[in-house]
């Protein structure tokens, strides 16, 4: 049995009452936004959606801000700022219970309430092909943001992905982060090995020599400096040849170290780090197929009934999701208070699909 | 006469017994008073740093003879701790074994059809260990009694949104954020404007609502 509740009471001496209901359960929920989700990020766009006054940008950018796109969800929330952070209380009666979500941009929050027993962690961000959730300061600044960071506590990927990845160069390239392909003078890297993405091609893998990877001399000048040689340079990596949009066409893939354990970010990595929150949500795209069992099976945090719970999403997607499913996760219609949060997340995985196939959407929770 | 200057935990009941008054009514409405009585509607709720206005106590002269016996009634007032214990959804939490313990003795009992909690205390019991069995779980109340403040104080205000299940300390939140949400929530759940701020028409829904 927990503390007594101390209340204050008055003594009758006529007509009244004291009245006391049985206090609510307080629940917490962090809110991890990558890079390029920020805040500031998103509130820009949105910003920059009013001046045009174009109606469905506006909408839609607003819908994935926190906490206005929640807000605009339940009005009951109760959104507070403090020293720039972004909060939010909500009380739900019926379920008795107050919810307290946090909003956190950077990586050391984001391991810390990992670490943090009893809450839920919610990612909303790029999955980075699978490497991990990847933090970085608002604004798309090329830089090693998109990979181990500037200032690796607080910026860059959480790796929790396989030990090899397929990334397209313009990727590299575009984002300009330092990184370490697979040499050739390794053996290519086993299906196991592999993210999901990459197995495919795993029969077609070529060395290549960094001049080999780009037709444009300065592009292939910038690609060398970024694996740390030489353009001229004899060293070959492993490649393949893919089509990963319209845009870029036909392009070189590059195989990089990515991993979850021992990796260049530890500690901040799912190697090094024992989950003690209770439910998980990786957000960002195709999350099932990256990290699903990287989490589960070879990191081995398994579910244990109604506790550590996880949750992916099942194709390319976008953030409006995330807003969704924190809305049906705080309006769950029955009594959640010191209850199991297996039926409770499920109705919030439910009611966040069928509004994404009613939106046209393409992904899903699961 | 002479004036009393309210100390926390005190109520007309409990002040009335101090100058020996049986009937707390008799302070309450005495005309030197009537500063207070607008302030403060309720005599079992005041604010420490109230000043009441303590009239002359006056001996009743009776005569009789001796060998008689004669029958004297006195105006007394009983106290009471009257509690109503309800869900979160306003059902009343009745027929629940319940624990009262103060000075040293316990009062079982069961909560009535309306969730209801009646046992006549000392006018000037500070306090009372409540413990409720529901469900096989155990919930315990350290009731703070003459403690509850005029709902127009902010003390007050939480102290009515916490016992009613709106004002939670949230770790990590300052005070006044959690009183904000607890305001907004009830301001939300009552068709009130959602300010965040306390208003007249807040206090007067919430002093209907938890009954004093």
């Amino acid at each position: 049995m927990t503390a007594p509740a101390v209340v204050a009471a008055s003594r009758r001496t006529g007509e009244g009452d004291n009245t006391l209901i049985d206090p609510p359960e307080v629940r917490r929920i962090v809110l991890a936004q990558g890079i390029q989700f920020t805040r500031e990020d998103s509130l820009k766009l949105y910003n920059d959606a009013v001046a045009r006054n174009d109606a469905y940008e506006t909408w839609y950018y607003r819908s994935i801000l926190f906490p206005e796109g929640l807000v605009d969800r339940l009005p009951g929330l109760f959104a507070w700022e403090l020293d720039g952070h972004h909060h939010a209380l909500y009380l739900n009666l019926a379920q008795n219970v107050v919810y307290q979500i946090d909003l956190v941009e950077d990586k050391a929050a984001f391991r810390q309430a990992l670490l943090t027993e009893g809450i839920a962690v919610i990612y909303n961000g790029h999955a980075r092909y699978g490497r991990g959730p990847c933090f970085g300061p608002p604004g798309v600044f090329p830089g090693d943001d998109w990979e181990n960071g500037s200032a690796p506590d607080t910026t860059g990927i959480f790796r929790m992905g396989y030990p090899f990845v397929g990334i397209p160069c313009h990727e590299i390239i575009g984002h300009g982060y330092h990184t370490t392909p697979l040499p050739a003078t390794e053996p290519p890297p086993t299906r196991e090995q592999c993210d999901p993405e990459l197995r495919p091609h795993l029969g077609a893998l070529q060395a290549r020599r960094v001049s080999e990877m780009h037709a444009d001399a300065m592009l292939v000048e910038h690609l060398a400096d970024l694996f740390g040689v030489t353009p001229d340079s004899d060293e070959r990596f492993w490649t393949f040849l893919a089509v990963e949009d319209q845009e870029h066409g036909r392009e070189v893939h590059v195989v990089l170290y990515a991993g979850w354990e021992n990796t260049p970010t530890a500690p901040a990595d799912l190697g090094a780090t024992d989950f003690a929150c209770r439910m998980f949500c990786h957000f960002g795209c195709s999350t099932f197929q990256h990290n699903y069992h990287i989490l589960r099976t070879w990191k081995g945090w398994k579910r244990e009934g109604d506790d550590r719970l996880a949750y992916w999403q099942t194709d390319l997607a976008k953030p409006i999701g995330t807003n969704m499913f924190l809305s049906y996760l705080l309006t769950c219609p029955k009594r959640q208070d010191w209850q199991p949060w297996g039926d409770w997340a499920a109705y919030a995985v439910r009611q966040t699909n069928r509004e994404l196939v009613a939106g046209g959407y393409g992904w899903r929770v699961i | 006469m002479t004036t009393h200057t309210v100390l926390p935990g005190e109520c007309l009941a409990s002040i009335a017994e101090r100058y020996g008054f049986t009937n707390p009514r008799v302070i309450y409405d005495h005309p030197a008073n009537e500063a207070l009585r607008r302030a403060r509607p309720d005599p079992n709720v005041l604010l420490a740093g109230d000043e009441v206005v303590i009239p002359d106590l006056k001996p009743r002269v009776v005569t009789g003879a001796t060998e008689q016996r004669y029958h004297f009634v006195v105006d007394r007032q009983p106290t009471y701790l009257r509690l109503r214990l309800l869900n979160p959804d306003d059902t009343p939490r009745s027929g629940l074994p319940y624990r009262l313990e103060y000075q040293g003795q316990v009062y079982p009992g069961t909560t009535g059809a309306d969730g209801s909690i009646v046992q006549e205390v000392p006018s000037w019991l500070p306090g009372a260990l409540l413990t409720v069995t529901d469900g096989g779980r155990e919930e315990q109340y350290r009731v703070a009694l003459g403690y509850l403040d005029p709902v127009t104080d902010s003390g007050g205000l939480k102290q009515r949104l916490q016992n009613l299940g709106y004002y939670v300390e949230v770790p990590g939140v300052p005070e006044d954020v959690c009183l904000r949400h607890a305001i907004h929530a009830y301001q939300h759940a009552n068709d009130l404007p959602p300010t965040g701020y306390p208003d007249t028409r807040l206090y007067g829904k919430l002093v209907k609502e938890y009954c004093s």
